[in-house]
């Protein structure tokens, strides 16, 4: 995303509000948005933008579980595997997952660098267990084919 | 309101507000705490300060405390223990701290704390002196029931920026460093990172952990995750020896403790004097101590000879030196004759210094005001500087502080941190200054001047308060100015008439409501103190103006009321005390006969000339023609380089003596090392040179000798001794531990004696003199200024190696505005022309500066500031020649 | 008033006719604007703006007799005569951050049913005097907000938000906030933090937010559900609500039914009802008609509660007094076949993995039960471990500087007071 492209849409975000600060949970949303990361450049980029310091910025990247500092595959799996859904067979719905994405049991990025697949804590979508966000889009109610299917489909579109 | 409470069936009554924490302590008990720190705001994190609290029931009916049958007030307990570092006391409050449920909590969160610790007390710099480790002694379980194979791990030595590292497995997320650098350090460059465990402290600024403050966290870390590199591993606490001093590098004069082990400094540590720097220092002032201790020291006296220095036994050089100045007096006259003096000699020796020159040799050129300290004096103070008893860490709402051409954070930063503290709680502060520093984040008026104009602005403001009324139409005039005891006030007003604050906003580009809301505030306060510095300029006129607005505002006498002047050195207020200048002699008393400035004497105006402490010869560009020089120095400055004589003196910390800081106050220090070699002090090299000249009544043995004929002869130290100096202060000494987490020891603690100014002599009448402003500066064209840096790269600073990186390299520092006009970048070569001196220098785009001006900050290295505008100069007029280097 | 929505006689029925919160279930594409107002949306803002002082929207809240919805079950009707009347700057924040195990009714309200929480917060804004008011939602939201925004952007088209109101002088902005994955964070103190801008990190109170809140200005915290509530108190009055529920525990509530059993999901139902009706009626009870062992009632933070009573009535004081209190109504079933250790090391590494870190106990607290549940389940207990977490739980007990860490003992204390042996079972042979 271009730099100017980021202020344009900052500025929306911070009408919200009475004070910069708190516009940069979303600034950051909006710099990891394409590609799934913060980089250095990022940090100082909403450093700047919202008169914080890096330090400050980077506390904040660090205490929330969103952002990541690190690239991850294209696309981004996050099951659920707290209690209401380990009690649902979401423990053993993951490492099946891991097992036929060819990744170790704990999750990890596929070699092609398209999924990263993790383990997540309560998504409040416990009724519709197993669950996973993929690009923190919802999908519910997943069984092995369903998934199948689903990575199926987001191989396909690259 | 005081508030009465029971604490372990104690009663104690403290004012309302107050925390249990600090009730308890009032009477001796101690509430354990980590993150509590009296200096900042409580957080109650650590939770080791958890007690018991019950709360007197109170009849709704009768708004009594309900009593039981026995008579006994009947007492809710509060369901959950209280954190007693963030829980006001309150009326009838009963607290307890010694139970079983007591001793528990503070068990159990010891347990927990040293589940993640390392244990690692015997390598540990804070050993000996932790209170982690002594709360364990006294309150821990003993034994650890965690598994120590799932011990918490982490980085062992990660540094947070070049002068300190964290030990992140020590720490204990008590968030006192982050919280100092946030609140009172307004440096918010340290922050946790990441959640629960996992938590560190980490720092992410350009350079890392980027403060002047930083020192003071590992005072304060209550563990030892946070070590200086200066002391790491350097002496475990219990082989320290500690003298109480003062220290030598600004005009502040903060109170620290020498610890020097095997007769070498091996760590600064401030020493508490809520006077002047409360508990903390700068990190010029820690670390750069190593000069004493530098190989480069002089240490035996040289003499030229046959164009050689060649070294001397100290009766020869001193028989030289007074055989030469004589026989010069005796050819050409006494007047052939100068001495200069650095403003970092303390009283004694300047008193003596210029008592030799003026009576014993007879000659009336006498000066200080070379190097930082030239161009910028200050002669009001004597008048209307800050009243004794001021205390600007107890000001906040009410008191209006204006800072006119002085960027604290750099020229003084730990009355940079009593400012923004005085703001924090309150006060009206008005930052004026010719471009953005760091204060304007605390103020709460910005006026951003054209330089040249200080003089014009506070004439604006001084119109507003004497011409204009405030919203109840009352004059904005001080209710303290007596009539009577006012001159010129007619005159005053009628001369300010013309000078409206759109006429001044012309000239210096503020806008004129601006000026208006300025002078409306300041004058609105019931205190008012005035800090000016250099930036300002040092035209007699602004002098007038500012000692005209303190007193027409009644802002003079009192306590909390003043002026302050940001002189550059650590005892320059004690060289314009003691008369270091041509036209004044000690005490403020007018000069018969005025004398050559440094600056004639330097360009051929003596024959002879005296240095101490001082390097007139600097700036290369300037040619030493004299016939006889004699330096007394620390190292092999330029100057000294020139002499034919240098004699080596004493630093510091191997003598005694006293200084004068900015707020008038005398403080004595204490020797903590013995002189290398044959150095002596400069004092005592004095007076040799005065027996040997001839004087009578020389016989001053110690300086306290010499103090004592000060406090004699010069009014404004009448009353003064060095008992009356270190006269030990009820410090809070019970609450030393956990205001430096990190001393084993009771440090001592003086106040100092601040010197009376005029105003506070109930018959003094003050005398509203006029003076006309200088010129307008020009509004168009480049402005070349020269601010002083607090890493200036001077020559006692230069010996401290960790310091080196920190040192402003030589650059001009350029506008966005101006860079985008003259096509420049950082780090492309910038030519600067000023009156035939040119010099070409990197570029540093920097956003605190306005348009039009440029930068280059005083390294005292090079001097190259000082060289294209001349010495003291602070900035340039206009007709400055500014471009892009060509190839670069 | 057989024709006002829900209405049945108090005893006589489990279920109501209608829903009140769930409306969606009952009326298709209410989550549009003109669905919801052709079925009397926005009537209850109307007759605030046209008939009522903020003050009597106060008093009817507090006379419904509505509990905070997120948990603490604080009176929301008390909590908004706290904000000082002369205050001129408030506001309203809402918390949608739901992130309780186990917890997922306030999603469904913002997918299904948006509007009424809108007038809700309008309604509480018009009552404190508030013109802004934020959604704080968690992160995961990102995709459910998109929608929420539509409807906001609806009920502005529609005129009711944004200037004056229907020609009234209230006034109200509602911007949507989305946090950033942090559970501290639906702490309303933490959660204002976080709204700052800073970190999510609990402040001390008092000052409580209605005092000291978003900003320094006095502030109103409330749940999602809570605020779905006050639409049809208002339009309806309070002696209507009151029909639901218990005298003490007025109202309605929606179950949230996860873990094992037939048909999780949400279910809206009168306070009070047995606990019979949710399970076996609503949930179709255990999987394959096993046993329930336990039951969390209030989510990850639940005290357990052993065995199962199908006549507990699930009302606030009833659950408290059973010794788990109600909180978010969470209900997370345990049957037969549930290891107990196993669970409850499942919900201490949520709460170690979610402790913000500020305080000791919590902080290292949550790191050392986790590492003694590790080797407990791993077949490397110590002998002792049982009594080493109730003594690490007992160190950590009222000390925390937040809930959270309250929270987390809550389980283990719990579970370990109740089904012991459980644990025992998992010390080696010969250790005990
Ligand atoms: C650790 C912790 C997490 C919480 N999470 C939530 C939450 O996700 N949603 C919520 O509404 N309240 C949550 N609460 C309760 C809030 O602090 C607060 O009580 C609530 O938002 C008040 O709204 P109410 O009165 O409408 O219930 C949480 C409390 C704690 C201590
Ligand atoms: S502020 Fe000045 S006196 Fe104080 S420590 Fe720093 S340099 Fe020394
Ligand atoms: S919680 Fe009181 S000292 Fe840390």
């Amino acid at each position: 995303m271009t730099s100017q492209a980021f202020y344009e849409e900052l500025q929306g975000v911070l009408k919200k509000y009475p004070v910069k600060q708190s516009a940069v949970l979303e600034a950051l949303y909006i710099l990891q948005r394409d590609k799934n990361y913060l980089s250095d450049e990022d940090i100082h980029t909403a450093a700047e933008a919202l008169e914080m310091t890096v330090t400050e910025v980077q506390a904040i990247v660090g205490f929330y579980s969103l952002f990541r500092r690190q690239p991850t595959g294209k696309y981004l799996i996050q099951v659920c595997t707290d209690l209401p859904c380990a009690l649902r067979g979401a423990d053993a719905f993951y490492r099946r997952l891991c097992e036929r994405l060819g990744l170790p049991p704990e999750g990890g990025t596929t070699a092609d660098g398209l999924f990263t697949v993790e383990e997540v804590v309560c998504l409040a979508a416990c009724d519709r267990a197993p669950v996973a966000q993929i690009n923190l889009q919802y999908f519910e109610h997943l069984t092995d084919q369903a998934m199948d299917a689903v990575i199926a489909r987001l191989r396909e579109q690259g | 309101m005081d508030v009465t409470l029971t604490i372990d069936n104690r009663e104690v009554t403290v004012p309302a507000g107050t925390l249990i924490v600090e009730a308890a302590r009032r009477i001796g008990i101690e509430i354990p705490v980590f993150c509590y720190h009296p200096k900042m705001l409580p957080v109650g994190m650590c939770r080791m300060c958890l007690v018991t609290v019950g709360l007197p029931v109170v009849n709704r009916e009768t708004g009594r405390p309900e009593v039981d049958a026995a008579g006994q007030r009947v007492i809710r307990w509060l369901p959950k223990p209280v954190t007693a570092c963030t829980e006001p006391v309150s009326e009838g409050m009963v607290v307890i701290t010694d139970s079983a449920q007591v001793a528990a909590d503070r068990k159990g969160i010891l347990e927990f704390l040293l589940t993640s610790h390392p244990l690692d007390c015997p390598i540990c710099d804070k050993g000996g002196e932790c209170p982690l480790q002594d709360l364990t002694y006294r309150h821990s379980p003993g034994v650890s029931r965690f598994d120590i194979a799932s011990k918490y791990h982490a980085a062992k030595a990660y540094p947070l920026g070049d002068l300190i590292v964290l030990d992140r497995e020590r720490c204990i997320l008590c968030a006192r460093c982050t919280r100092f650098q946030q609140e009172i350090a307004d440096d918010p460059v340290l922050a946790i990172e990441n959640r629960g465990r996992d938590a560190m402290i980490v720092s992410y600024s350009e350079p890392a952990f980027n403060s002047h403050y930083s020192g003071n966290t590992t005072d304060i870390c209550p563990v030892g995750a946070l070590t200086t590199r200066d002391f790491r591993f350097h002496a475990r606490p219990w082989e320290l020896e500690h003298t109480a001093s003062v220290c030598n590098h600004c005009g502040v004069g903060c109170n620290i403790v020498l610890d020097t082990r095997l007769g070498r400094i091996v760590r600064v540590m401030p020493r508490q004097n809520e006077l002047v720097n409360e508990v903390w220092i700068c990190d010029k002032g820690r670390f750069a101590h190593h000069f004493h201790a530098s190989s480069q020291r002089l240490t035996v006296p040289l003499m030229r000879q046959g164009g050689r220095m060649v070294e001397v036994s100290w009766d020869e050089a001193l028989q030289h030196v007074a055989t030469r100045l004589r026989a010069i007096c005796e050819q050409h006259g006494a007047e052939a004759i100068g001495g200069i003096a650095g403003a970092r000699l303390p009283n004694e020796d300047l008193y003596l210094f210029q008592k030799l020159l003026r009576q014993v040799i007879g000659t009336p050129n006498v000066d200080y005001r070379v190097g930082l300290s030239a161009g910028f004096e200050d002669d009001i103070v004597a008048e209307v500087g800050v009243a004794c008893g001021t205390d600007l860490g107890r000001v906040g709402c009410g008191t209006a502080i204006l800072v006119l051409g002085s960027d604290l954070d750099e020229e003084a930063p730990i009355l940079y941190l009593r400012v923004a503290g005085a703001a924090r709680h309150g006060a009206t502060l008005i930052n004026a200054g010719g471009r953005a520093t760091k204060l304007d984040q605390r103020a709460t008026h910005v006026l951003r001047y054209r330089y040249g104009s200080a003089t014009h602005l506070v004439l604006g403001l001084l119109h507003v308060v004497l011409h204009e009324t405030n919203e109840q139409g009352r004059a904005l005039t001080g209710n303290e100015i007596v009539p009577g005891r006012v001159r010129g006030l007619a005159e005053l007003r009628a001369h300010v008439s013309e000078w409206t604050p759109e006429r001044v906003a012309t000239i210096s580009g503020v806008p004129a409501e601006a000026i208006r809301a300025a002078a409306h505030a300041f004058a609105a306060a019931q205190n008012g103190i005035i800090i000016y510095g250099g930036e300002a300029g040092n035209h007699p006129a602004l002098r007038r103006a500012i000692a005209n607005l303190a007193i027409v505002t009644g802002f003079v006498g009192r306590p909390n009321n003043g002026v302050i002047a940001v002189l550059a050195h650590a005892n320059s207020r004690g060289a314009e005390d003691l008369g270091i200048v041509p036209h004044r002699l000690p005490g403020y008393a007018p000069a018969e006969r005025h004398g050559l400035n440094a600056t004639e004497m330097v360009q051929g105006g003596v024959r002879a000339l005296l240095v101490a402490g001082a390097d007139p010869f600097a700036i290369s560009a300037r040619q030493v023609n004299l016939e006889f020089l004699v330096v007394q120095e620390l190292f092999m400055s330029a100057t000294a380089q020139q002499a034919d004589v240098v004699l080596p003196a004493v630093a510091p910390g191997e003598r005694s003596g006293s200084y004068t800081n900015l707020e008038r106050r005398v403080q004595y220090f204490h020797p903590a090392l013995l002189p290398p070699g044959m150095a002596r002090p400069d004092w005592s090299i004095l007076r040799h040179l005065a027996v040997l000249l001839g004087a009578g009544g020389w016989d001053y043995a110690t300086p306290a000798a010499v103090f004592e004929e000060m406090a004699r002869t010069i009014p404004l130290y009448a009353n003064m001794s060095y008992e009356r100096l270190t006269q030990p202060v009820e410090i809070s000494r019970h609450m030393a531990h956990y205001i430096y987490a990190g001393m084993s020891y009771q440090s001592e603690a003086y106040e100092g004696l601040q010197w009376p100014t005029l105003a506070e002599q109930a018959m003094h009448t003050f005398v509203l003199e006029w003076q006309a402003p200088p010129p307008d500066p020009p509004t168009r064209g480049v402005v070349l200024v020269a601010p002083r840096v607090l890493y200036d790269g001077g020559t006692l600073l230069g010996q401290t190696q960790l310091l080196a990186s920190h040192v402003v390299t030589s650059h001009v520092a350029v506008s966005p505005q101006d860079a985008a006009v003259w096509g420049l970048a950082d780090g492309q070569r910038v030519r600067v022309a000023v009156c035939a001196r040119e010099i070409a220098l990197p570029c540093r785009v920097n956003p605190a500066l306005p348009t039009g001006v440029i930068a280059i900050p005083r390294n005292l290295a090079n001097n190259v500031a000082e060289m294209l505008l001349g010495e003291g100069q602070l900035f340039s007029p206009a007709g400055l020649i500014v471009e892009k280097q060509q190839g670069s | 008033m057989q024709s006002l929505p829900g209405c049945v006689s108090k005893g006589d029925m489990a279920y109501l006719t209608e829903h009140i919160l769930l409306r969606h279930r009952d009326v298709p594409g209410i989550k549009t604007i003109d669905v919801y107002m052709a079925h009397g949306g926005y009537q209850a803002l109307d007759k605030a703006l046209n008939t009522l002082q903020p003050a009597q929207v106060t008093e009817m809240v507090k006379a419904s007799g509505l509990r905070g919805r997120g948990g603490a079950s604080f009176p929301t009707g008390l909590k908004w005569s706290f904000i000082p009347k002369d205050a001129p700057t408030t506001y309203v924040v809402v918390n949608a951050d739901e992130s309780e195990p186990g917890t997922f009714k306030d999603r469904e309200i913002i997918e299904g049913n948006p509007h009424q929480l809108l007038e809700g917060t309008a309604l509480c804004a018009y009552a404190i005097g508030a013109c802004v008011a934020y959604i704080y939602g968690r992160g995961e939201f990102r995709t459910l907000f998109v929608d929420l925004q539509r409807a906001i952007d609806e009920a502005y088209q529609a005129g009711w938000l944004g200037q004056n109101i229907r020609g009234s002088n209230f006034s109200l902005d509602i911007h949507l906030h989305l946090g950033a994955g942090a559970y501290i964070c639906g702490e309303e103190t933490a959660l204002l933090e976080s709204l700052e801008g800073k970190l999510g990190m609990p402040r001390a109170r008092p000052p409580f937010p209605t005092q000291y809140g978003l900003y320094g200005k006095p502030t109103v915290v409330n749940n999602v559900e809570t605020l779905a509530n006050v639409p049809p108190i208002v339009l309806h009055g309070p002696e209507w609500y009151r029909q639901f529920g218990t005298e003490q525990s007025p109202g309605v509530k929606i179950f949230c039914l996860s873990g094992c059993i037939n048909r999780p999901g949400n279910y809206e139902l009168s306070l009070g009802i047995p606990l019979r009706v949710l399970i076996e009626e609503c949930g179709g009870g255990a999987p394959e008609g096993r046993a329930i062992k336990a039951i969390l009632p209030s989510g990850a933070s639940s005290h357990l509660l052993p065995g199962y009573n199908p006549e507990l009535p699930l009302d606030y004081e009833s659950l408290q007094a059973a010794g788990a209190p109600l909180g978010s109504a969470s209900f997370i079933v345990l049957d037969e076949t549930v290891d107990i250790p196993w669970a409850i090391a499942k919900v201490t590494h949520f709460f170690k993995h979610e402790s913000c870190g500020k305080c000791t106990p919590c902080r290292e607290g949550t790191y050392w039960l986790e590492d003694v549940y590790r080797r407990l389940l791993n077949g490397r207990a110590w002998p002792g471990d049982v009594e080493l977490l109730l003594s690490i739980a007992e160190q950590m007990n009222g000390n925390c500087f937040c809930a959270l860490g309250e929270f987390a003992l809550c389980p283990v204390r719990s579970s370990i007071e109740h089904l012991r042996a459980e644990y025992e079972a998992h010390v080696p042979q010969g250790s005990r």
